[in-house]
């Protein structure tokens, strides 16, 4: 039986033509390797180099939560919020600058989703309401920009053009942060690659996390918090399994953690879902 | 998971079946679970519980603990026991 050469990533051979073909598995970063006979490339699933990361987790209905730390104290300088989801339908929220431990500061931003509408609520109010049509089985990207200059905009799918923005004064303070329901109740959406940056993030930079409809890689965006749902190397996801905790992959130790009552599960992505690779 | 409800009559006895299940199931695990459960009141006025704590009891899996409990003081959850979690913002 043939076996896979392994080598770690700092120790891959000269890129050369003689060599075009050649495949390692890397040792320190689990990642498959060819080479063209001008570059290596990750190959992933659909035969292509990609600069996307493979990402084959997702989290299915319950909550996680963040607990409130001086990164999320956006105040006035900007803050952007990204996710990809699948809505199952039913009213929601997506996520929530509210955790069980702090439910009372009504500067939290939150997302709320119903059949019809997409609303981006801070301060005690709805602030921007998006039109909204339900897509059954179809994975979204969320995104939240506030840009540093007293406008905070709401974006589905489209980076270009936003669903609604607003002039926002808001003085937004550090809170905990529930991720796929408001803070007291637990949600039934299916949630991936949810991240926060404190930075007045560019636009193109915000464009970027969409990445041709793939999830981009983040890290070099340094997002504050990045729950990846299982992808992360530190996390052990099991198809259908019990979500305890989430590894913040950022580096900034944000991790996720559940109550028992309302802990989601993995869910793994089907091989026909080419969002990802 | 699923679950059944006993309905409590103050937070205080919330908390405290909160710390006993979170003793008898090990909790926090060190995986990224730190509780059992979010106490959360009936707050439909027109509710004839209004004001008492719905206390979740989950019947399976991993964190199955129906056992601790009388089967006849488990209900249902009842839609009715909340309003709709966007009139709360």
């Amino acid at each position: 039986m043939a076996t896979i050469s392994t080598t770690i990533s700092g120790s891959l051979p000269a890129v050369n033509v003689a060599a075009t073909g050649k495949a390692f598995f890397l040792t320190d970063n689990n990642k498959f390797v060819v080479n063209t006979g001008s570059a290596w490339i990750e190959v992933h699933s659909d035969g292509t180099g990609a600069a996307a990361f493979e990402n084959r987790w997702a989290m299915d209905a319950g909550k996680l939560e963040i607990a409130s730390t001086s990164d999320f104290a956006f105040g006035t300088a900007g803050f952007t919020i990204s996710l990809w989801f699948i809505h199952d339908s039913t009213g929601e929220a997506l996520f929530d600058f509210r955790g069980a431990g702090t439910p009372g500061d009504l500067k939290a931003p939150m997302v709320w989703l119903t059949s019809s509408t997409i609303r981006y609520h801070a301060n005690g109010n709805y602030r921007i309401n998006g039109s909204y049509t339900y897509q059954a089985n179809t994975w979204r990207h969320l995104v939240i920009h506030n840009d540093g200059s007293g406008t905070t905009s709401m974006y589905l799918d489209d980076l270009t053009t936003p669903l609604g923005s607003f002039s926002d004064t808001i003085n937004y303070a550090q809170n905990d942060i529930t991720i796929g329901a408001y803070y007291a109740g637990a949600g039934a959406n299916t949630i991936d690659e949810f991240s926060v940056f404190n930075s007045t993030s560019s636009l193109t930079s915000v464009e970027a996390l969409a990445s041709g409809g793939k999830p981009a890689n983040l890290s070099s965006y340094d997002p504050v918090a990045w729950i990846r749902m299982g992808d992360d190397l530190n996390d052990s996801p099991v198809a259908a399994g019990n979500i305890t905790g989430i590894t913040d992959s950022s580096g900034n130790g944000n991790d996720a953690t559940t109550n028992a009552t309302s802990q989601p599960t993995f869910s793994a992505l089907a091989s026909s879902e080419t969002i990802y690779v | 998971m699923a679950h059944k409800y006993k309905l409590l009559n103050t937070p205080e006895e919330f908390d405290a079946k909160e710390a006993e299940m979170k003793t008898l199931l090990s909790i926090p695990d060190g995986k990224g679970t730190v509780a059992y459960a979010d106490s959360q009141m009936i707050d439909n006025p027109d509710h004839a519980d209004y004001g008492m704590f719905i206390f979740p009891v989950v019947t399976e899996g991993m964190w199955k603990c129906d056992d601790q409990f009388e089967a006849s003081e488990l209900v249902d959850y009842d839609s009715s026991w909340v309003k709709p979690a966007e009139e709360l913002v």
